[in-house]
């Protein structure tokens, strides 16, 4: 062969560049030649290293086209198919001319941002609703007592708080008559009288304040004591309402836990 | 993300050019542009453009040598319109964000990369662009002749005198020295 080393048709053939039989030739001069074959070596590590550090490039920085690109691009073939930018069908082998297309068309268009001005009226709303129930359920606490809250629980004498049950099993929020009957002066049905100003059994109670201090004027409130109680045991129902407070639990030998009621006398 | 049913042959075309090709003209339009947002906008265009085009003229090897020739012309059109002077010395290679750290193996990796990239832009533009189209997109001399309207034989010679001075320039010693 005619090729020297430093040639642009060494570097060529050595590349892979040459027709197929100038390659054949090329290689069984190499097997021979070993100027050529480290000349031959030299360029083709060079361009390894190369082709490695620029495939290695494009992987950082070619990415995609955007979702909006791409279906820009599917769907511009919809309207292009077979019509040049004037509308006519190319003649074969003729490339059409583009003129409206612009990068510009991809752009997606912003989204709209949201005005704000629904949410802020309708927060103004729900803060006058929330005001009316607080209102609401401060009229009906404070009314309770005096209402049909103040009846002796039904069930359960013995026990200190009302017959209210969530639907779920869970009593959430129960009066308590005890320290209601204490702070308005009127004893429950069915419960020990506790002396007003025994310092021992009644020791919190803002009567046993001294007199004139800020708390002794506190009886004049009725508020009832609201504690959230957790949900007592599974009881048996009384189906009909009694007319006495009934005694506390008795356990004589029947399902224990189970109480007594005049539909099971033995709490079974 | 790409329809499954392609209806004529011309989709059919820009479902394959899609496929193959997308992020390989991204590439070279960005280093052309140094600018990866306008080179999306670049190749959204050109496969837009596919889209007249005869199928059974291009469904064979010169699909890609026409895409690369206007992914290019439409680039460099852009660059004239905006007025943008895209220096070699920033490659948008220099404006991605850091990546996690790396392990020594891909450090190593890295640091070959880049000492390469380095070297690459000491080169004159048009060798550096011949260099990518054969050795980043795999193009033959043919092929990069038709995309840069270079002769083949003004291609062998640049890809000839650039591959001499990178080998120059990553001898160990002159490597150590940079």
């Amino acid at each position: 062969m005619s090729l020297q080393p430093d040639h642009p048709a060494f570097t060529a053939a050595a590349l892979g560049e040459a027709p197929p039989e100038e390659l054949a030739a090329f290689e069984a001069e190499l097997a021979e030649n070993g100027d050529w074959l480290a000349e031959a070596g030299t360029l083709r590590e060079t361009a390894g290293r190369l082709t490695a550090a620029l495939r290695q490039e494009m992987a950082a920085t070619s990415g995609f086209l955007t979702s909006g690109q791409r279906q820009a691009v599917f769907s511009a073939g919809e309207g292009l198919q077979g019509k040049t930018a004037s509308g006519t069908p190319p003649p074969s082998g003729e490339t059409p001319v583009f003129t409206t297309i612009s990068p510009a068309t991809s752009r997606s268009p912003r989204a709209r941002r949201p005005t704000g001005k629904f949410p802020a009226r309708f927060g103004s709303v729900l803060a006058t609703a929330g005001v009316a129930a607080a209102v609401a359920l401060g009229i009906f606490a404070f009314s309770g007592p005096q209402g049909s809250q103040t009846q002796a629980p039904q069930s359960a004498g013995g026990e200190n708080q009302t017959s209210a049950q969530a639907p779920d099993g869970i009593s959430a929020i129960a009066l308590d008559p005890a320290a209601t009957a204490q702070k308005s002066g009127v004893p429950a049905p069915g419960l020990p009288v506790i002396p007003k100003k025994d310092p021992v059994l009644n020791p919190g109670s803002p009567l046993t304040a001294p007199p004139g201090s800020p708390a002794s004027g506190s009886i004049a409130t009725s508020t009832p004591d609201i504690r959230i109680i957790p949900a007592p045991p599974a009881r048996t129902r009384n189906p009909e309402p009694a007319a006495e407070p009934l005694p506390g639990p008795r356990r004589s030998g029947g399902t224990p836990g189970a109480l007594a009621s005049p539909a099971n006398p033995g709490g079974r | 993300m790409i329809p499954p049913d392609v209806p004529s042959p011309s989709a059919h075309l820009v479902r394959r050019a899609v496929r193959d090709f997308e992020g390989m003209l991204i590439g070279y339009a960005a280093n052309l542009t140094g600018d990866i947002e306008m080179a999306r906008d670049v190749v959204q265009d050109t496969l837009i453009r596919l889209h007249a085009q005869d199928p059974a003229k291009l469904d064979g090897p010169g699909l890609k040598a026409w895409l690369f020739t206007v992914c290019r012309n439409r680039a460099l059109d852009l660059l004239r319109r905006n007025r943008r002077l895209v220096s070699l010395e920033d490659s948008p290679m220099d404006h991605l964000p850091d990546a996690a750290p790396l392990p020594d193996a891909r450090a190593a990796d890295a640091d070959e990369t880049a000492l390469v990239l380095n070297f690459m832009r000491r080169l004159a533009p048009n060798q550096a662009e011949v260099l990518r189209l054969k050795f980043q997109n795999d193009l033959s001399y043919q092929e990069i002749a038709d995309i840069t309207g270079l002769s083949a034989t003004n291609v062998g010679f640049l890809i000839h005198t650039g591959l001499k001075k990178l080998r120059i320039l990553l001898a160990p010693e002159a490597a150590a020295c940079a």
